[in-house]
This record gives structure tokens, sequence and C-alpha cells, in this order.
């Protein structure tokens, strides 16, 4: 008995980070569907990229008109092959989600709302946070929501309240009341900052990508706000520039760059400037130029 | 990060589940896979700056001075300027700016549209922007940070990975993970067969359980060796029947990991003991060693008692085999061989030990044996290289560790040797120095290359090492004696002489030469003998000699002729060497073209070769003539050559051919005896090689009746000497020549149509043809009255002399003469040719042989059954035919058949007194 258990336990240690065979179909189809989204991410989002992203050959005429349309493809035809395989399956359906949100088709995403949620309790972290897949399933209603309004289809959305929504969630990790978010924001919560440090060095991504999602949700109640104060102030561009665009934007850029800085290193938060104009491209990268925009603004607005 | 020991059971088994259950393995995977890091874009960042309506109005106005924020306005700004404005229809509003008008919040939120388009195209112009940018709706603003590098991984997230796990288990995915990639499915094959992962648990814990793999060298030093260790097992089943051989093998690499070679001088050279592991098992490196152990250790059972000893040993080889690779010019490949010489000498030194040793490390000077060797050895090279008597190179390739073998081999086999430091060091000495003169002085070096010179040489050497007598005689002997091999075999190399019968060519020669001190006294005379056979070997050509293998098997004969005779050899190359004569090239030149001219298909290889081989032995004894020059080539051709055809002529008979080559010794035995003793034989003077193969011609017809009785070569060379002798005693007989032919032909039939029956032991035909062939000497002039009727065509006469002679004596019905029959024909055939002249003159010879035939077998009737003593009959019938032919040859006309039986009758009473 006592065998057996370690035996499983080994096999539960090896969850992750084997190279692949195409011994072991599952995996090989996973890479493919992985590389493949790789590919059809490239082309559709970084023209002229073919030479700097690694295996993109894919040429735009043989690439269906719909976006990624390959990639979904592949993802139904493992999904019907390998129904049991449940985790797998849940990080499909969250990757077709966040597929339909990136290109802009929020009202699909939006149908995969409910499934998202359900699905993601299959998903989970070996660490200290819960896994990238987990943290986009459980705040997938939310992203929707942000996307909607940078798609121009936010309607009556408030993406005040979705930023807030998603601050709460990433600090709700930490067991830590969520009254922090929004200008609440503190840096000075250890026992947050710790935890969320933790989760950083683990090496997943969800929460800064979510904490980023989150202060770009700032800035377009940002932009709803300072659109209604303009309108206000329609004849009067100078006051309009004063209290609206100015006004408005210190308040984002804070409570966004205060956000995003829960998820970086002090050290990163302090060089955050330099390090985004001489940084190398990387999946940091675009946090570091974020945090240092918004941070400068935001600095800059609270100088007398 | 170091993980327990304790696990190893663990990790072992986990790993065995793991590839065991394969579904469960891709299970694992895909999840791991679905954690890979992607890349997500964000949502696209909202605008929410706003330039000061100041700079927008100044932007835009046509009194402008001097714009605030524009870089380079110039002619082209202005362009553009112009261009934004009359596309976004901005042209009233610019019409605002400049009449000083108020703009309203809308239209400053126009203007800065405008603004921003402009900046961009401005920013275009002067190449800060590529001219196409993605579209704002559809791309992030992040996107205008990008500049090169790769894009996608601007958008990657993370997700939680296995990198983190603790080092346990990345040990146990790195091995699960390289085993697959080296053996894909059988690597659950070899975790789960005891003998095999006995290996892999072993390198398990030399190698990843006690180091550390968070050193990404240390990752890869475990993964290469890995990679290794599988491919071996799975490749070469046959090596795992012990796993104590790659237990052992894997634990001496993870020692040497830990103690790199001694020898660097500083600390700065030093390789690193991961280095040198990894140079050692480059590609088939691991499965070489491991072939090289098992091999070894499958034969032997004492080495290796314990896999303790087995790794101490297998460490400190490799451990001094990387004393000498840095230093020298060696590859890693001479290293494996090194390994493999130093581990099949070793095993078998354990092998050759009743009781092995209990430590096979204790050696010389602190070093196995297998190091100090090395060390020497390469020490040795390096002084003799900078004395410039080796051949350029030499230190180099593939000699080194042949030549290492070979002095670990003599070495090991002597324990002499083995105790004493000074004496091993001589040896090794020696075994230089033979191998740089041979290398210097074979005369293969002009017809191959140097590599196949130099594993000929390097064969040749672990031949000679195993005779320590060869190389501590403080000479040249070794080294001679493979020179002689060497130019005995060059001949053969046009023939493709294959490794294999070279080896087996010098074998010959050091084996002579070991066996044969004495030969040591000729060392400096080898090479005019081996040159003289090769120069023979030469001209025998290819063709000839059906195959190589006949020619090496000459080779062979020829080389250990000298050592079977190496005093004659030594006797006639010493008249060589003071310029007496050159007696061996006409000696074996005329022997083996003997041989080979007269074979004519007599001979099949084995035989033409014991024909030689036999030959030599027999030309040899009489070395001291042959250094007289009483006996040259053209002699020694003949003799054979004539043996041979004739015996040719009788082959139909009957002859063994098995037994050619001895008849061919006895023969040559035979002539050279008698030539020896009787050299007036030979006074010939010209003719005299025409004569000897005359002779020879003639005792090999008169024998050739006899073979089928069975004739030994023995006794073929009595008859032969007979024959000799006889034409020694009656030197006159050499006027005969030409003559002889006809009379031993005819002589042959009658000896043939005498039937077995008749006479009944072979040594009575024997002796009657030696009777025969001495009457031939003894009465020559009746000979010649009897030749010179033959010459006439009239044969009837010595049919007579023979025929009627024996016939007489053998068809009267019982054969009383039994034991005396020799004398009787004797006596008979010399009555015979006393009258031979009287008949020939009277014309008798027709009808007198009749009679007498008649009258002797009256003679022999009425007497056979009297009591005389058989030993007189002889006398009667010699007395009785003698009465008769003198009464015949007097009055012819008085002699009818009766009247003959009547007078035999009369002269028997006479002479008997009955």
């Amino acid at each position: 008995m006592g065998r057996r258990l370690v035996q499983i336990f080994t096999l539960t240690l090896l969850l992750s980070g084997c190279a692949g065979f195409s011994l072991f179909p599952q995996h090989s189809e996973m890479r493919e569907i992985h590389d493949l989204y790789r590919k059809e991410f490239a082309v559709r989002f970084l023209p002229g990229a073919g030479t700097t992203v690694e295996n993109v050959n894919i040429p735009k005429e043989t690439n269906p008109g719909r976006p990624f349309a390959r990639t979904l493809s592949r993802i139904r035809s493992f999904q019907l092959r390998y129904p049991d395989s449940k985790v797998e399956n849940a990080h499909l359906t969250v990757l077709e989600g966040m597929i339909y949100l990136q290109i802009g088709e929020t009202a699909s995403a939006g149908l995969l709302s409910d499934e998202i949620k359900a699905v993601g309790k299959e998903l989970s972290g070996t660490g200290n946070y819960v896994s990238r897949d987990r943290l986009f399933a459980e705040n997938f209603s939310t992203l929707v929501d942000v996307w909607k309004v940078a798609v121009g289809m936010g309607g009556r959305i408030d993406p005040e309240k979705s930023a807030n929504t998603l601050c709460k969630a990433l600090v709700n990790q930490t067991d830590t009341p969520g009254k922090l978010c929004g200008e609440n924001i503190d840096f000075n919560t250890t026992k947050l900052e710790t935890k969320i440090q933790n989760a950083m060095a683990e090496g997943d991504g969800g929460p800064i990508y979510i904490a980023a999602t989150g202060a770009i949700a700032y800035l377009y109640a940002d932009k709803i706000e300072n659109g209604k104060c303009r309108t206000k102030h329609q004849n009067d561009p100078d006051a309009a520039y004063t209290e609206c665009w100015k006004s408005y934007s210190k308040r984002s850029s804070c409570a966004a760059s205060k956000l995003m800085g829960l998820f970086l290193k002090p050290s990163d938060r302090k060089n955050a400037a330099t390090l985004a104009k001489a940084g190398q491209n990387s999946e940091h990268l675009r946090y570091l130029r974020l945090y240092a925009g918004l941070n400068a603004k935001c600095i800059a607005a609270l100088a007398p | 990060m170091v993980a327990p020991l304790a696990l190893l059971p663990i990790a072992i088994s986990g790993i065995r589940a793991l590839l065991k259950f394969r579904d469960r393995l891709d299970t694992i995977l895909v999840t791991s896979e679905a954690s890979e890091k992607l890349p997500y874009r964000l949502p696209p960042i909202p605008n929410i700056d706003r330039t000061p309506p100041q700079v927008l109005k100044d932007f835009f106005s046509a009194n402008r001075e001097k714009p605030t924020g524009i870089a380079n306005q110039d002619h082209e700004t202005e362009s553009i300027i112009a261009l934004v404005v009359e596309n976004n229809a901005l042209g009233k509003i610019v019409e605002k700016i400049d009449s000083s008008s108020n703009l309203t919040e809308p239209e400053f939120t126009e203007l800065a549209r405008g603004y921003e388009v402009a900046q961009r195209l401005i920013q275009v112009k002067q190449g800060l922007t590529p001219p196409h940018p993605e579209s704002a709706s559809e791309r992030g603003r992040d996107q205008n940070w990008l500049h090169g590098g790769d894009k996608l991984a601007y958008y990657l997230v993370d997700s939680a990975r296995v990198s983190k796990n603790p080092a346990f288990v990345r040990i146990l995915l790195a091995t699960a993970d390289t085993l697959m990639e080296f053996v894909g499915q059988n690597a659950s094959l070899l975790v789960s067969d005891a003998k095999t992962a006995n290996v892999i648990e072993t390198l398990l814990r030399e190698f990843a359980l006690d180091g550390d793999l968070d050193e990404m060298e240390s990752d890869l030093l475990f993964r290469h060796l890995l990679g290794a260790v599988a491919v071996t097992l799975e490749n070469h089943r046959h090596l795992t029947k012990d796993s104590r051989v790659g237990s052992a093998l894997v634990g001496a690499l993870a020692d040497l990991r830990k103690t790199p070679p001694q020898n660097a001088s500083s600390p700065a050279d030093r390789q690193s003991g991961d280095e040198f592991v990894a140079t050692l098992l480059t590609a088939d490196g691991f499965a070489r060693l491991m072939g090289a152990t098992a091999t070894r250790l499958g034969q032997d059972r004492h080495f290796a008692q314990t896999e303790d000893v087995l790794r101490k040993t297998i460490g400190a080889v490799l451990r001094e085999i990387g004393e000498v690779l840095p230093d020298g010019e060696f590859s890693t490949s001479d290293g494996h061989r090194i390994f493999e010489a130093a581990i099949a000498v070793i095993a078998e030194d354990f092998e050759n030990r009743s009781r092995p040793r209990a430590d096979p490390n204790a050696g010389l000077n602190g070093k196995t044996i297998a190091g100090f060797v090395l060390s020497i050895l390469s020490e040795e090279i390096k002084n003799a290289a900078a004395g410039g008597s080796l051949v350029d190179g030499f230190s180099r390739g593939t000699l080194f560790p042949d030549l290492y073998r070979a002095v670990l081999q003599g070495i090991a086999a002597n324990p002499a040797l083995v105790a004493d430091t000074g004496k091993s060091r001589e040896y090794i000495e020696a075994m230089v120095k033979s191998v740089a003169t041979t290398l210097a002085q074979t005369p293969l070096n002009k017809t191959l290359d140097r590599e196949m010179v130099e594993r000929i040489v390097a064969d040749s050497l672990l031949i000679t090492a195993k005779h320590t007598t060869l190389l501590t005689r403080g000479d040249d002997y070794a080294a001679k004696t493979l020179e002689a091999a060497l130019i005995t075999a060059a001949p053969l190399v046009k023939d493709g002489i294959t490794m294999a019968e070279l080896r087996d060519i010098v074998d010959t020669a050091v084996r002579a030469a070991a066996d044969n001190l004495s030969l040591a006294d000729m060392s400096g005379n080898l090479r005019p003998v081996a040159d003289a056979f090769a120069a023979a070997l030469t001209n025998v050509g290819a063709s000839t000699l059906r195959d190589s293998g006949g020619r090496i098997a000459f080779a062979r004969v020829f080389l250990r002729s000298l050592s079977q005779n190496s005093k004659a050899w030594k006797y006639l190359s010493d008249r060589t060497e003071t310029g007496q004569i050159d007696i061996i090239k006409p000696l074996i030149d005329g022997i083996t073209m003997g041989i080979v001219d007269g074979q004519r298909g007599v001979f099949q290889g084995p035989h033409m070769v014991e024909a030689l081989d036999r030959s030599l032995a027999a030309a040899l004894i009489y070395s001291d003539r042959l250094a007289d020059a009483k006996i040259d080539e053209p002699l020694l051709r003949a003799v054979i050559k004539s043996l041979l055809t004739s015996i040719e002529e009788q082959s139909d008979k009957g002859i063994r051919r098995e037994l050619l080559p001895r008849f061919v010794e006895g023969a040559l035995k035979a002539f050279l005896s008698t030539i020896a003793a009787s050299p007036e034989i030979l006074v010939g003077g010209d003719r005299r090689d025409a004569f000897a193969a005359e002779l020879i011609q003639a005792a090999t017809l008169t024998a050739g009746p006899l073979i089928e009785d069975g004739l030994t070569p023995d006794e073929f060379g009595k008859i032969l000497q007979a024959v000799l002798q006889t034409a020694g005693h009656n030197t006159h007989l050499i006027d005969m020549s030409g003559h002889i032919r006809p009379v031993v032909e005819i002589f042959g039939q009658t000896l043939s149509s005498v039937t077995l029956r008749d006479l009944r032991s072979p040594e009575e035909r024997q002796a009657l043809a030696i009777r025969f062939l001495r009457s031939l000497g003894n009465r020559q002039d009746a000979w010649k009255v009897v030749i010179s009727q033959i010459g006439a065509g009239n044969s009837d006469i010595v049919r007579f002399v023979f025929q009627g002679v024996t016939e007489g004596l053998t068809s009267g019905g019982d054969f009383v003469f039994a034991p005396h029959f020799e004398a009787a024909v004797a006596r008979s055939i010399d009555v015979a040719l006393d009258h031979a002249a009287g008949l020939v003159d009277k014309n008798l010879d027709q009808k007198i042989p009749a009679l007498a035939v008649q009258a002797i077998i009256v003679t022999v009737r009425e007497n056979s059954n009297t009591a005389f003593r058989p030993e007189v009959l002889p006398l009667l019938v010699e007395k009785a035919f003698a009465r008769f032919l003198t009464e015949a040859v007097a009055d012819p006309a008085k002699f009818t058949e009766a009247d003959a039986t009547a007078f035999t009758k009369l002269v028997i009473t006479e002479l008997t007194g009955a």
C-alpha cells in the first residue's frame, strides 16, 4: 500500500516539465494546438514578425478569413477525441474564450462565460497561487466586460467596477480583505505583497496579466468619466483640459499603476522607466512599460 | 540541492512505473503542456492623454513661428500638416485658429486626432516608425513600443510550471526523459530488467543524487552519460550479462569526475573531471569502454571478483589514460584503444594467475602496472622521437595503443619484469627500439600505406611481446626477427595478403626466433637469408602458386626452416657474409623453382609446401657441401625437376600424392649425401646437370613399378643412391648419357611383369632393381653392346637378358628361389652380359634367349626338390646358364629345343655330380 502511494506520489510530481514525444498522442496534439495558436497569434497581431517569431510561416493568403480558425478547429477536435481529459479540456475552453476576447468577438466570449467559470474548477495550481488558466476562468466574465468596453461594445458596463472586481479577485487570493482595491490600494500591505511575490516567483504570469487588464479597465473608466466631464465643459476647452483630461488621467493612472505595482518586484517598480526603455522584449517588458507610463503620469499629476 | 540517497529506490520504481504506464505519462505530459506559456494580448489601452490646447493651436496655426513639441520643423512638415488638414477636414478649424476665434472642446478633439496623425507621419518621414503600422483599432498601443526582437515573447503569459519542483523530481523527469529520447519504448525494459536497472541505479546514485542538478553542466553530463548508457544497454544486450561491468564503469567515471587527472601543471590547466568524463564518452565511448570490459570479464572469472575491485581497476586505468591524453596528441579513440588494451591485459593477467592478487592496483612506483607502462612508454617514445630515430609521427595515431598493449602484455606476463622497475624500463626501451627499427626498415613501407604498415608492426609487436627473452637479450634480435618476417612477407602483398595471414607469418617467425635462441647468433645475417627467400618467392610469381595461401605457406615454411636449421643457415650466411660465396639464394631458388617448375599439377597446395619444407630441410643438412659450391642452383633445380617429372610419369601407376613430398625429400637426401660422399660423381663438367637429371630419372623409372607395391621414400632414396653410387664408381658411365633411359625402361617393364606372387616382398623387388642398376655400372662394356642393339632397333637382346632371366627364374612352377632370387638374377644377368657380345656377333639373339629361358627353367625344375640347399641354387643356375651360353655361342646349330634341355640336364648332372 505504502509503495503504491509512493508511486502515485511520484507520478503526481511529474505533472509538468517533460519534453514530449509522439509516443504520447494527447500530449503531441496539445503541443500542436499551442504551436498553431502561437502562429495564428503572430499572423494576426504581429505583421512582419515572421522573421522574429520562431516557426511562424503561415502565409497570409492561406490563413482563413476568421482569425484563429485553425486553432479553434483543433481545440474542438481535441475535446471531441478526449472528452475525459477534463483538465486539458478546461484549459482549451479557457484558451478559446481568450481567443474570442483578443479578436474582439466579445459576444462569443460572453456566451462561453458560464462554461468557462464551470470548467475553471478543474484547473488548479501547484504553488502558492491558482494557475493562470484558473485565474482567467474565475475572472472571465469580468474580462469580457473590460474587453467589451475596450472594443466599444461596453454599453452600460462600468469599467471601474470591473477593475475593482479584478483587483479584489487578485487580492482575495491572499486572504486579505478586498477593500484595498481602487483608490485604496496600498503597497504597504506586506502580507499581501509577500504572497503575491511568491506567486510571481513561481513563474505564473496570470496575476500580473489580470492586474494589467484591471489597470487598463481603470483607464477606460477614466475615459468614460472624462467624456462626461468634457460634455459639461464643451465650450471651454481649457477647463475641459484641466478638469477632465488632467484630473481623470491622474485618478486612473494612479489607481492603475498601484494595481500593477502590486505584481512587480519593488526593484522593478523603482527602475521601471529605465527597464522599460532598455529592456529586452519579454513577457515582463510590457508590464514594465505600462507601469512606467502610468506611474510617470500619476507622479506628474500628483505634483503640485 | 542534494536529494536524499534513500529516495533512490523510489526514483527507480517511479521511473519504472512512469515508463510502464504510458497513457498515464501522456496525461502527465499533456497537463504539463497545458501550462506552457502562451501569448495573450491585453485589451487595447485607451488614449487618456490630451495635448494641451495651446500646443494644438500652435501646431496648426499658419502664423506660428516656432511651434513647440515638433522637431525639425521644415518644409516637409509643412506639407504633412497641410495634408492632414485637408484629409481630416480640419480646414475650418484651422481658419478659426488663425482668426483667433474660440474653439469648442469637440473641435479640439478633432484637432487632437489630426495632431496624432501628423505626428505619426512626421516620425515616419524621419524613419522613427515603420510606414504601415498596424491599425490602432486592432492592436494595443503598447505595440508601438516594440522594435525588433522576439515580438511574441512580449505577449507571453507564464503558467505555474514544474521547474521549481524539488531536484529529486527533476532527476526523475530528466531520467525518464533521456531514456525515452534515446531508447523510446524500450526504456521500460531497461528499467525493469534487474541487470540493466542496476547500472542505471548506479548512474543515478553517482551522478545525480549526490550531485547538484541545479547546475546546468552537471545536468548535461548526467543526461549525456545516461543517454550513452541507455543506448549501450539497449544495443549491446550481451554486455549486460554481468551488470557489475556497467556499474563498475559508471562508478569509475564518477570517481574520475571527482578527482580529475593529476598531471596538469597548474590548477588552471587542470581539466575538470566533468570535462574529462565527457571527453571519454563522445559518441560510442561508453559502449566501447563497456564492451572492452565486458568482453574480458566474460572470459575470466577471476577478474573483478567484486565490483569494487573492478571499479578501482577501471578507474585507475582511465585516470592514467587521462594523464597521457591531454599531453600527447592522442584522440579519444586512442584513449579507448589504450583502455581496451589495458583492460584486456589486466584481465589476462588475472586469468593467468592461479590466485588473483588481492589488489590489482598495487603496482610500480605507486601506479598500477598499466599506468606505469603507459607513462614510461610515452616518455620513451618522446625520447626516441627527440633523438630522431623514429619515423616521423610515430608517437601519434593508431600505433601507440597497440604498442602499449604489446608492452603491457609482455610485462604482465613476466613477473620478473613486474617486480623490477629497471628491467621493465629496459624491456619497454627494447620494444620501442624494435618498433622504430621495424618501421624504418620494413620493405612493406614501399608497398603499403602508413596506416597499414603501422597495423602490421603493431600486430607483430603483440606477438613479439610474449617472448620476453627476445626483447631482453640486449641486442636487436627482436627487431631483426620482425624484419626477417616482414621481408619474407613483402612479396605476398601484391597477392593481397590479409592481415591474418601476415600475422601468421610474423607469428611463425617470432615463435621460431623465441624457440631457437641460437638463431640469435645469426641475427645480423637474417636479412640476407630473408631477402633471398623473398626474391625466390617473387620469382615464383603469383600465377604459379594458385592462391596466396600457398605462397604464405611457402613463407612460413621458410621461416620455420630458419629456426629448425638455424645453424645451417648461419653457416651459409656466414659464408655469404665473408663474400666467399652466395649459396643462400641459389639454394632457395633452386629448390623453390625446382618444385614449382616441376610440379605441373602433380602437387596440390599443401603437398607442394611440404615438398619445399622437406627439401629445404634435406638440403640444409649438407650446407657445408652447398657452401663448397659443389652444388649450385641449376643442379638442384635439375635434380628436383627431373625427379618430379619422372614421378609424374609414374603417377598413373597409383603413386599416392601425399607421399610425393617425402619422395622428393628422400631423393634429395640421397642425392646430396651421395654427392657429399662422392663428389666425383658430378665431374661431368657442363653436362653434369643433365647427367644428374638422367640418373635421377633412371632411378625413378626403376623404382616406378615398385611404387605401387608401397615403395617407401626411404627405399626410393636407396634406389637413387644405388644409381648414384654406380655412377660414382663408374665415372665413365657418363658416356652412356642418353642411353640409360631405354635400358631402364625395359628393365622397368620387366620388373612390372614380375608379379607380386613371384616376388613376394617389395624388398626383393627393390633389391632386384638395385642389382640391375649396379650391373649398369659394373658391366658397362656389355651394356654398351646391348645398348647399341637397342639403338639398332633390336631390343630382344635386352629382353633376353632381363625378361628371359627373370621369367625363367620365376615361371618354374614352384618358386624355389624365393630368398635367393636376387642372387640368381644377378648371376644370370652377369652370365648373359658375359655372352652378350658373342650372341650379338653370331646373330643369335633371336633364338638363344628362348632356349636359355628353357634351360634355366629345366635347371630350376630339376633341382627344386633335390637335397640342395636353396642358397646354392643361384650358383647352379649361373654355372649352368654360363655353360649353356658358351656352348650355344660356339655352336649355335646344334641347339634345338630338345638339345637344349638335354644339354642343360647334362650340365646339371655334371655340376652337381649327381
